[in-house]
C-alpha cells in the first residue's frame, strides 16, 4: 500500500468518526420535526449551551469530558421539559412558518445571551484523550476521534432501541406518522410532545460535548450547529433515525475529503452543494419517505 | 385597504409628506438625524423587498441578503479593478441579482415553507464562503474599501449627508410604488392565491412556480439596489455583513412587525423599528449581546402577541377616529 493510501484512508476514516458524532447531534431534531412538528431554528444554540456547561465543569471542577456527560444528561433532559412546556407549548397551534420565525427569534435571544455572559472569546473544551495518538491504516488519528465516536454511537444505538421497544418508544412513533389515529388509540399527545422534545434535547446536548473536543465553542457556534444538522437531517430523509445516520456519515466524509483534496476552507461550502444538489434531484432526502402533502 | 373615495386626500396627503421629506435635509440639518432617516429609508428597501416573497408570496426567506451582497460587491469591484462606473455597476448587479434570483428560485421553489426558508439560508451561506475564500478577487473577510473621491456624482462620492438622504430617499418611494403596484396588478392577486393554497392556485391554471420567480426577482432587485446605496453610503462592505443572516432576518422582523402582505406595513414597522434598535444599539455598545436578547425577544413577542403586525392596530385606530 502506497503511502497516498494510508493517508486517504486516514482521512476517510476521520470523516467517517467525525460523522458518527454529526448523527447523534441532529437525530434530535429529525424527532422534533416529525413528531413536535416545530422547525427548531435555536436547536444549535442549545447545544452551544450545552457545549459551554461542558466547558465551565472543565474549568471550574475538573471534571473529564464523560463526567460532564453525566452531569449534562439530566440537566439537559430538565432543559428539554422545562423548554417544551413554557416555551414550544405556546407556540404548537401558530402556522409553521410564524413557528420557524419565533424560534429564529429564540435562537437570536440565546445567542445574545452566550454572548452577554461569556463575552465573543472563542474557548476549547480539552479531552483527556486527545494527545494519545492510535496508528491505523499508516497514519495516526488521536484517541478523542475514536472513542467519542464509540461513545457517540452507543448513545445513538440506545436512542434507536429505545425508541424501537419501549411502549413510550412506540407510542412516539405512531404520533410521528399520524396524530389523530394516535389520539384515538388514548396515547396522551402531551406527554408525547414533553418526552419526544426531552429526549431530543438530551441526544442534541451529549452529541455536542462529544463534538466539542474537536470543534470549538462560542456564542455563534449554534447556527451553524443548526444548519449542520438541518442538511443532516434533510439529506437522509426528514423523519428517518437512520437516515440522520446515513446523512452524517456523509457529510462528515465529504468535509473530510474536501478539505484534503482542496483546502480547509472548502469544507463547509462543500457540504452545503452536496445539500443543495441533493434538495435539487431528491427533495425527500436519500431514505425520506414520502410524505402527505 | 385605504377606502377608494378618500384615495385624492389620501395621495395628497402623502404627496405632502414626501415634498416635506425632501425638504427637510436642507432645515435640519443634524448628521446624527440624517443618518437615522438614510437607515430607515435603507431598511423600507429591504422590509419592501422581503413583504414581495415572504409577505404577498408566503415564501419565507431567509437568503435576500445574496443580492443586497451581489449588488453592493458587483458595483465595488467593477469600479475598483476595472474602473467601471459605479452606476454602471449598480445596473450590471441589478441584472446578475435578477438572474441569480431566477436561478435559486427555481431550484429552491421545489421546497415548501421551512425547507424552503433553509434552503435559500443554505445559498447565502455559500455566498459567504466563497467570497471568503476566493481573496484573490473579494479581498477575502477583510472586506472592501470604497476610497472616498472628493464630492462627485459619478463616484457616488459626497461630504455631506444630504445626498445620501435624498438618494436612499427616491429609491425608498421606487420601492414602496413597486409593491403598491404588484398589490393592485394581477401579480399581486396572483400571489395572494400562491399564499393562501398553492395547490388551488395551480388548479386554477397559475404558473406557481413562475408567479413566485418573479416576485423573488423583483425582491432580489431591490435588495440589490439597497446594497448598492448601503456601500456608497459605509464606504466598506466584507463577507459576513453583505452575506450574513441578520441582513436577510431584518427585513423579516421590520415587515412582520409592520404587517407582512400591505403595501405600508413594512415602512411602519422600519419607522417604529429602526430608530428603538439603533437606541439599543448605542446604548447597549459594550454589551452587543443584550442587543441580540432584545431582538430576539422583540421578533417572539411580535409573532405571540401580534401576528398581524403594528397596521392593523393602526386602522383599527383610524376606524375608531372616524366612526
Amino acid at each position: 500500500m502506497s503511502e497516498m493510501d494510508g493517508f486517504l484512508i486516514q482521512i476517510l476514516l476521520r470523516g467517517v468518526l467525525v460523522g458518527g458524532m454529526y448523527a447523534l447531534l441532529s437525530v434530535g431534531l429529525t424527532l422534533i420535526f416529525g413528531v413536535l412538528e416545530i422547525p427548531h431554528f435555536a436547536y444549535g444554540d442549545v447545544m452551544m449551551l450545552a457545549m459551554y456547561t461542558c466547558y465551565w465543569l472543565q474549568v471550574f471542577t475538573g471534571a473529564s469530558l464523560f463526567l460532564s456527560i453525566i452531569i449534562v444528561f439530566p440537566l439537559y433532559l430538565a432543559l428539554g421539559f422545562i423548554l417544551q412546556k413554557f416555551v414550544i407549548n405556546k407556540i404548537m397551534d401558530k402556522p409553521e412558518l410564524s413557528k420557524m420565525l419565533f424560534m429564529v427569534g429564540f435562537s437570536l435571544f440565546l445567542q445574545g445571551l452566550a454572548l452577554f455572559v461569556w463575552t465573543a472569546d472563542t474557548r476549547f473544551v480539552k479531552s483527556e484523550l486527545q494527545n494519545i495518538y492510535v496508528d491505523i491504516g499508516g497514519g495516526k488519528i488521536s484517541l478523542t476521534y475514536i472513542v467519542n465516536f464509540v461513545v457517540a454511537m452507543l448513545f445513538f444505538a440506545g436512542f434507536y432501541l429505545w425508541l424501537q421497544k419501549t411502549f413510550m418508544g412506540k407510542a412516539i412513533r405512531a404520533s410521528a406518522q399520524n396524530k389523530d389515529l394516535a389520539l384515538v388509540t388514548g396515547i396522551n399527545i402531551h406527554k408525547i410532545f414533553l418526552v419526544s422534545f426531552g429526549i431530543a434535547t438530551v441526544m442534541s446536548a451529549v452529541g455536542a460535548v462529544l463534538f466539542a473536543p474537536i470543534y470549538y465553542v462560542g456564542p455563534f457556534v449554534g447556527l451553524e450547529l443548526t444548519l449542520k444538522s438541518f442538511m443532516i437531517v434533510v439529506l437522509g430523509g426528514l423523519g428517518s433515525i437512520e437516515g440522520a445516520l446515513l446523512g452524517g456519515l456523509i457529510i462528515g466524509v465529504v468535509e473530510a475529503l474536501s478539505s484534503y483534496l482542496l483546502s480547509s476552507e472548502v469544507k463547509d461550502l462543500s457540504a452545503l452543494i452536496i445539500f443543495l444538489l441533493v434538495l435539487l434531484f431528491k427533495p425527500k432526502g436519500l431514505l425520506g419517505k414520502e410524505v402527505r402533502e | 385597504m385605504i377606502p377608494s373615495k378618500n384615495l385624492a386626500e389620501n395621495k395628497l396627503l402623502l404627496l405632502l409628506t414626501f415634498v416635506i421629506l425632501i425638504v427637510l435635509p436642507f432645515i435640519a440639518q443634524s448628521p446624527l438625524l440624517l443618518h437615522l432617516a438614510i437607515l430607515i429609508y435603507l431598511n423600507i428597501i429591504i422590509s419592501e423587498a422581503w413583504n414581495l416573497i415572504g409577505g404577498y408570496a408566503g415564501q419565507v426567506s431567509l437568503g435576500n441578503a445574496v443580492f443586497f451582497g451581489v449588488g453592493a460587491y458587483t458595483a465595488v469591484l467593477l469600479y475598483l479593478n476595472l474602473n467601471i462606473n459605479l452606476w454602471v455597476g449598480l445596473i450590471i448587479g441589478i441584472i446578475f441579482s435578477a438572474v441569480l434570483s431566477a436561478v435559486i428560485g427555481y431550484i429552491c421553489f421545489r421546497l415548501r415553507g421551512v425547507f424552503f426558508a433553509f434552503a435559500t439560508l443554505a445559498v447565502a451561506e455559500v455566498f459567504k464562503l466563497l467570497f471568503i475564500i476566493r481573496k484573490d478577487i473579494t479581498q477575502g473577510p477583510m472586506g472592501v474599501v470604497l476610497p472616498y473621491k472628493g464630492d462627485s456624482i459619478l463616484d457616488v462620492s459626497f461630504a455631506s449627508k444630504t445626498p445620501y438622504y435624498l438618494l436612499t430617499l427616491a429609491f425608498s418611494v421606487l420601492a414602496i410604488l413597486t409593491v403598491s403596484y404588484v398589490s393592485k396588478s394581477k401579480l399581486g392577486y396572483y400571489l395572494l392565491a400562491v399564499r393562501e393554497d398553492e395547490v388551488a392556485a395551480r388548479s386554477v391554471g397559475i404558473n406557481t412556480v413562475l408567479v413566485k420567480i418573479i416576485a423573488f426577482t423583483l425582491s432580489a432587485i431591490l435588495n440589490s439596489i439597497a446594497g448598492f446605496l448601503y456601500v456608497t453610503y459605509i464606504r466598506y462592505i466584507d463577507p459576513y455583513v453583505a452575506f450574513g443572516l441578520d441582513i436577510s432576518l431584518i427585513q423579516a422582523l421590520l415587515t412582520i412587525m409592520g404587517g407582512a402582505g400591505t403595501v405600508w406595513g413594512p415602512v411602519l414597522g422600519t419607522v417604529i423599528l429602526i430608530p428603538l434598535l439603533e437606541l439599543f444599539r448605542v446604548y447597549f455598545v459594550k454589551f452587543s449581546g443584550i442587543n441580540y436578547m432584545l431582538h430576539g425577544a422583540l421578533l417572539m413577542i411580535i409573532i405571540l402577541l401580534m401576528p398581524q403586525g403594528a397596521i392593523s392596530i393602526v386602522r383599527r385606530l383610524i376606524k375608531w377616529l372616524k366612526s
